[in-house]
């Protein structure tokens, strides 16, 4: 029997590597044509907390987390968001109607309304950019490569590594509402 | 801090046509059960707004949809997904816009006109007189008016949408503003006399409970999740107060409550023009209900168990 | 429901009738649109090998082309300015490439200076009327009555025109308004510049202190890879700002500083440092002149006295001073960027040098490391006769004799421009630069192009200057042109080639075309190389093939070690007079300047009355790219500018309320007020490069404020270069 396993792709951001320069959200602009006002990726400054002892700032790279229990796949009514068998969160913009529920649906800002083309639009992990032999574009372009991505279901993949690193060094690994039961699989390291 | 774009006002405005059409036509099919003669004035006005009300809602849904508009073939697929509240929402109000035109039509004797241009359609004269016609309204109407805020309730992402008490409010401001539109119809149109004291009694105490529920949930959320509490803010004292406290509050609930609280008690009398006026601020209040309970879910900061990461 | 709105991928469809279909809110716009036919794209698809020219740091690039349209740029592996990587400008080049608010064609002004009337114009007809008025100028005024202010990689193509017509005054701004002051103080310690990459060896470093080097935000790729490696491998990082920026949220030890006072805090450092006797004693020793007399000097700075000033609390200052120490020599103290502050910048950079030759950092990993260049015997564009007349601005005059006359000075070049008073400077070229912006003073600056009778500008956007221009010749943006090969030094040293990934957009050129056209219509016979023929040349002598080059984009031509002091033992050497790194400076001495660097107290704003601070943000590049929709929708095209959460208070100012700068009566155009706790009181920060007039950049014309219009407009005694800082502005509400 074959031995190979499915795939599940997921991404780890290494936030002490992010410096909020966007490369990212321009890189995935220009590789999908996005509308000039959306992004499928996003990076959020925090300033916390306002003023004490010590100042801070962090910034949260985000977009879709191709969660396993997606809820846009829930309340898509046509199905044209789908769960892909290698992990992908998809949409097949040949059935998307463009009734937007998607979009309020996601607890991550994912999705946004492609009014070029009249659907909903976010992250598809750069499909078939990734079956090309190729990273995503935001992990091509990362300044301070921040972003890992690969197949979490082969040890020899760099996301794999990453967080085997991560829980050998004790880092801090985690999720974005975990609390929703959404299985996202966009993994946060901090040292 | 980013802000959810996906929901306009358009879906404000479907939410509440919608309402209004349904909740008219449960209230007047409550009416033809109870004494359809007495009540017959509300009922015709009623039968007026109910479907097109509800047609003119799906109408503005429709023209919000992206590409589904220019390849209407696409809404065929709204009906693959049983895990979608759309899904459901297609059928119930698919089911309840066809029952309330006939309904509609039967009312307005336009069903009798057609009977004698093309006489077959008289079988559906038993159907649209039936009880089973009328039970059938108020369960589809309620349906309708349930599933617009249903529709919001199960999205976990928005935790001040993800309340029940949110259906029940929708279907409370449903029977309120259905009232109050078929109200406006009947002083416009069927201005024959009628007896209609229960009806305005029951609009009293709809309205009365429509400001519990709404006090009751707004309490409930400044408890809530920190997204939720923000969320509700935003209509208290953040970005939306000022609609929140004159369209809704004060216009859209609490002037009519203090009027139909004086016509209950015999103190005054409010007829024509008044009460149209009156009853056009319930429809205000029922508009802004839903626009607002829109807005100030998706008016909301995410992300919160990374911003309260401890450094 | 659709927006209405003009899609980007429907302008690439179809630029020519986008063009013509936006032509209708000005007269500017009908002679802009348009587009010149270009032969039948390729199919398919293809790559182009390139460097970026969204900022000046020039990231190898490949271009993806498909079906004859740029669709995506990616950084090259093996390039060592950016190793594959592109940051969120070199990104939106593709915008850059198909924006409709390119120029787009010649255009001649065709009513007042700022009407924004032009007529469009055929090459020969703009390069007649061109040579026409130059040879006119030239015979009433003489050939040194030109001017050029130049910046990018083409900007030799239009120096060396102007030298051909036989002017001396050519000035590249990135000295005297940017980094002049830097590499002067540099060289006067340690006998070379820093050099426009700096040699900071941040990825191995244990200790970086950055004094408002705000590397993160003020991006070049291969430097903050460095950085964030640095950072990620657990270096300490000091960070010393009057604002709290994103580079200080990657540092362990951030301290707000009062601004002006950067100088104190060093020259405490150092007197700790060699009061406690931590310092780097073999380097100092052995590979340092006038160590003994600068104790003496410095004795006076404590820490003490450096917390007074700075408003620092001591522990910090020794905390720091104590980190460096431990680390050094894998250490470093950066010697900042564009250093042109208070008009003693110069000076600044002496204590920056002399902190870091206490941490013997020499040509050591994690300190100043040797840029590994490569020089070979380059072929030349165009011959000509150096011209005789000397500059007008005074570099390497007896005022400045430490002025580079290769440089200019920029400041002091339009100054006489504006006043007249050295000779009659009357015809200014402008190439890929913006003097509006980048000068201390727009006031001068608008004085300088009244004076002026012809104003020619090269560039591919209408800016501010071009806006006021009488000739614009719209270039080539480097996606669509050829440019000569470049030899550029960093820890390796690598040649790279530029060719067009598309033909040009519009009827646009590349500068050596350009100088080549107006050289010819002014009758001057000088043969200008074809630009591919150049490259054949250069390849010959290389050795290496254009094939190659083709392929990879770069070709890495000197692996030398970059630590030679570590890796071969190589004693430290350095150019200066002593032979030593200089605590004391010959040549300071020799000119009677202050041989060791002192502290001077800089003005403080009066009641009521802000610092004018400004930078850069991650994603804009000087007044450049403000107009490139992908990065303004980063963004969403608010200009922030950053208050004190008391002052703003005081003001009334709340957090995202309209605001503008006012100084003595002017008033800027709206930003957007950011109330933070995490800037100096005395100061209100600014991003660089908004506040546009022109109306030709139509997504950003008339938002935010104009630096040039609030800053101060200094000289630096002995670098000459200016100083932005002492500018002091009022805030109210818009």
């Amino acid at each position: 029997m074959n031995a190979t396993k499915t795939k599940k792709f997921a991404m780890a951001y290494i936030v002490d590597r992010c410096v909020d320069c966007k490369a990212c959200m321009v890189a995935c602009k220009a590789e999908w044509q996005i509308p000039d006002n959306d992004f499928r990726t996003h990076i959020d400054t925090g300033i916390a907390p306002a003023a004490t002892d010590r100042l801070s700032m962090h910034f949260l790279p985000h977009q879709c987390n191709h969660c396993d229990d997606a809820p846009c796949v829930t309340v898509c009514p046509t199905k044209a968001s789908h769960k892909r068998e290698d992990g992908v969160v998809d949409i097949d913009n040949r059935k998307c109607v463009g009734c937007r529920y998607c979009i309020p649906s996601c607890p991550y800002n994912a999705r946004f309304f492609n009014n070029e083309l009249g659907v909903a639009d976010k992250c598809t992990f750069c499909l078939p950019r990734i079956y090309d032999g190729l990273m995503p574009a935001c992990v091509t372009t990362c300044p301070g490569k921040a972003r890992v991505f690969g197949d979490i279901n082969d040890p020899e993949s760099e996301i794999s590594k990453a967080l085997k690193d991560a829980a050998d060094n004790r880092y801090r690994v985690w999720t974005l509402r975990k609390d929703l039961g959404t299985e996202p699989n966009i993994y946060y390291i901090q040292k | 801090m980013e802000f959810q774009t996906g929901f306009h006002w358009y879906i404000a405005v479907y939410l509440f046509l919608a309402g209004v059409g349904a909740g008219s036509i449960v209230v007047a099919s409550l009416a033809d059960i109870y004494d359809r003669q007495k009540y017959i004035s509300f009922i015709k006005a009623a039968s007026v707004i109910g479907m097109p009300l509800v047609t003119i809602g799906i109408l503005f849904l429709y023209i919000d949809l992206g590409q589904g508009m220019y390849k209407p073939w696409l809404l065929l697929l709204l009906f693959v997904n049983p895990t979608s509240a759309i899904m459901w929402g297609t059928l119930i109000l698919t089911i309840f816009t066809v029952l309330s035109l006939l309904y509609g039509v039967y009312n307005l004797g336009i069903l009798d006109w057609f009977i004698k241009k093309m006489g077959f359609v008289k079988i559906f004269r038993p159907i649209a007189a039936s009880r089973f016609m009328n039970w059938s309204l108020i369960i589809t109407g309620i349906l309708t008016a349930g599933y617009t805020a249903v529709l919001l309730g199960v999205l976990k992402a928005i935790p001040f949408w993800h309340q029940t008490s949110l259906p029940i409010l929708f279907i409370i401001s449903a029977s309120s503003t259905g009232i109050s539109g078929a109200m406006v119809v009947k002083e416009l149109f069927f201005k024959e006399e009628a007896h209609l004291e229960k009806i305005e009694t029951t609009h009293f105490y709809l309205i009365m409970l429509e400001i519990l529920l709404l006090i009751g949930m707004l309490l409930i959320a400044l408890q809530g999740v920190p997204e939720m509490k923000f969320s509700a803010l935003t209509l208290l004292t953040g970005e939306f107060a000022v609609e929140f406290w004159v369209f809704l509050v004060l216009l859209g609930l609490v002037v009519p409550a203090f009027v139909f609280a004086f016509v209950e008690a015999g103190k005054m009398h409010v007829s024509g023009g008044k009460l149209v006026f009156f009853e056009l601020l319930v429809l205000v209040g029922g508009y802004f209900l839903r626009y607002l309970i829109l807005h100030a879910g998706v008016y909301t900061q995410k992300f919160t168990d990374y911003i309260m990461i401890h450094y | 429901m659709t927006k209405c709105r003009i899609s980007r991928r429907r302008f690439i469809q179809g630029t020519a009738s986008v063009g013509a279909a936006l032509a209708s809110m000005s007269s500017f716009r009908l002679l802009t649109g348009g587009s010149s036919a270009v032969a039948e794209p390729q199919q398919g698809v293809t790559f182009a090998q390139n460097w970026c020219e969204m900022c000046f740091w020039k990231c190898g690039l490949t271009a993806k082309v498909v079906n004859g349209k740029v669709r995506k740029l990616e950084g090259q592996p093996d390039c060592p300015s950016n190793y594959g990587k592109l940051c969120a400008k070199g990104n939106a080049g593709v915008f850059q490439l198909y924006d409709p608010d390119r120029l787009k064609t010649p255009l001649i002004r065709d009513g007042e200076r700022g009407s924004g009337k032009f007529r469009k114009a055929t090459w020969e007809e703009a390069a007649a009327y061109v040579a026409q008025k130059v040879n006119e100028l030239k015979e009433k005024y003489g050939p040194e009555t030109f001017s050029i202010f130049a910046h990018g990689s083409g900007e030799h193509s239009f120096v060396e025109l102007v030298e051909i017509i036989g002017s001396p005054n050519y000035c590249i701004p990135s000295y005297a308004q940017c980094t002049g002051s830097r590499d002067i103080g540099w060289a006067l310690s340690y006998g070379k510049p820093v050099g426009g990459k700096e040699p900071v060896d941040s990825q191995n470093s244990k200790c970086m202190m950055l004094l408002g080097r705000n590397i993160v935000e003020a991006l070049h790729v291969g430097e903050m890879q460095d950085f964030v490696e640095g950072v990620a491998k657990g270096a300490h990082v000091i960070y010393v700002d009057p604002r709290f920026t994103k580079t200080a949220a990657k540092a362990n030890q951030y301290m707000m500083i009062k601004p002006g006072t950067d100088s104190a805090l060093l020259l405490g450092m150092i007197n700790y440092i060699i009061e406690k006797e931590i310092y780097n004693k073999e380097f100092v020793e052995n590979y340092t002149y006038g160590f003994d007399q600068f104790k003496e000097h410095v004795a006076g700075y404590t820490v003490e006295w450096a917390s007074k000033e700075t408003e620092i609390p001591q522990e910090e200052i020794i905390k720091a001073a104590e980190k460096l120490c431990e680390a050094a020599p894998h250490c470093y103290i950066h010697p900042g960027r564009r250093l042109t502050r208070y008009g003693n910048d110069t000076q600044f950079t002496r204590i920056v040098a002399c902190l870091n030759m206490l941490m013997g950092n020499w040509e050591v990993r994690g300190g100043i490391y040797r840029t590994i260049g490569f020089k070979y015997d380059a072929p030349h564009m165009v011959h000509f006769d150096k011209p005789y007349a000397d500059r007008a601005d005074g570099a390497g005059s007896e005022e400045f004799p430490l002025g580079p006359k290769n440089l200019g000075f920029a400041n002091k070049l339009m100054e006489h421009i504006a006043n007249q008073d050295v000779y009659p400077l009357k015809g200014m070229f402008v190439y890929g630069c913006n003097p509006l912006h980048h000068h201390g003073s727009t006031e001068m600056v608008k004085k300088a192009l009244e004076n002026t009778e012809l104003l020619v500008t090269c560039e591919i956007y209408m800016t501010d200057t071009a806006w006021l221009s009488d000739v614009i010749f719209p270039e080539s943006t480097y996606l669509e042109r050829y440019d000569p090969v470049i030899s550029t030094g960093r820890r390796k040293g690598y040649i790279q080639f530029r060719e067009p990934a598309v033909s040009p957009v519009f009827d646009t050129k590349g500068g050596w075309e350009i100088a080549k056209i107006l050289s010819g219509a002014m009758g001057h016979e000088n043969e200008f190389l074809d630009v591919q023929e150049y490259n054949r040349q250069a390849f010959e002598t290389l050795g290496i093939t254009e094939e190659y080059m083709k392929k990879h984009g770069v070709w890495v031509a000197n692996e030398n070690t970059p630590y030679p002091v570590e890796d071969e033992g190589e004693e430290p050497s350095f150019r200066t007079p002593s032979g030593k790194a200089e605590f004391y400076s010959n040549i300071c001495e020799h000119f009677s300047y202050p041989p060791m660097p002192s502290y001077e107290e800089n003005p403080v704003p009066p009641e009521g009355e802000f610092r004018l601070l400004f930078g850069r943000l991650s994603f804009h590049t000087h007044a450049r790219t403000q107009n490139n929709a992908w990065l303004l929708a980063l963004h969403k095209s608010e200009v922030p500018l950053w208050i004190h959460t008391e002052k703003a208070k005081a003001l009334g100012i709340k957090d995202g309320m309209s605001v503008r700068l006012v100084k003595e009566g002017f008033k800027s155009n709206p930003c957007t007020a950011r109330v933070v706790d995490y800037i100096h009181p005395q100061a209100v920060f600014l991003p660089y490069g908004f506040g546009h007039e022109t109306k030709g950049l139509t997504r950003i014309t008339g938002k935010g404020a104009r630096t040039s219009d609030f800053t101060s407009n200094l000289t630096d005694p002995i670098s000459g270069a200016a100083g932005f800082h002492n500018g002091f502005v009022k805030v109210e509400i818009a």
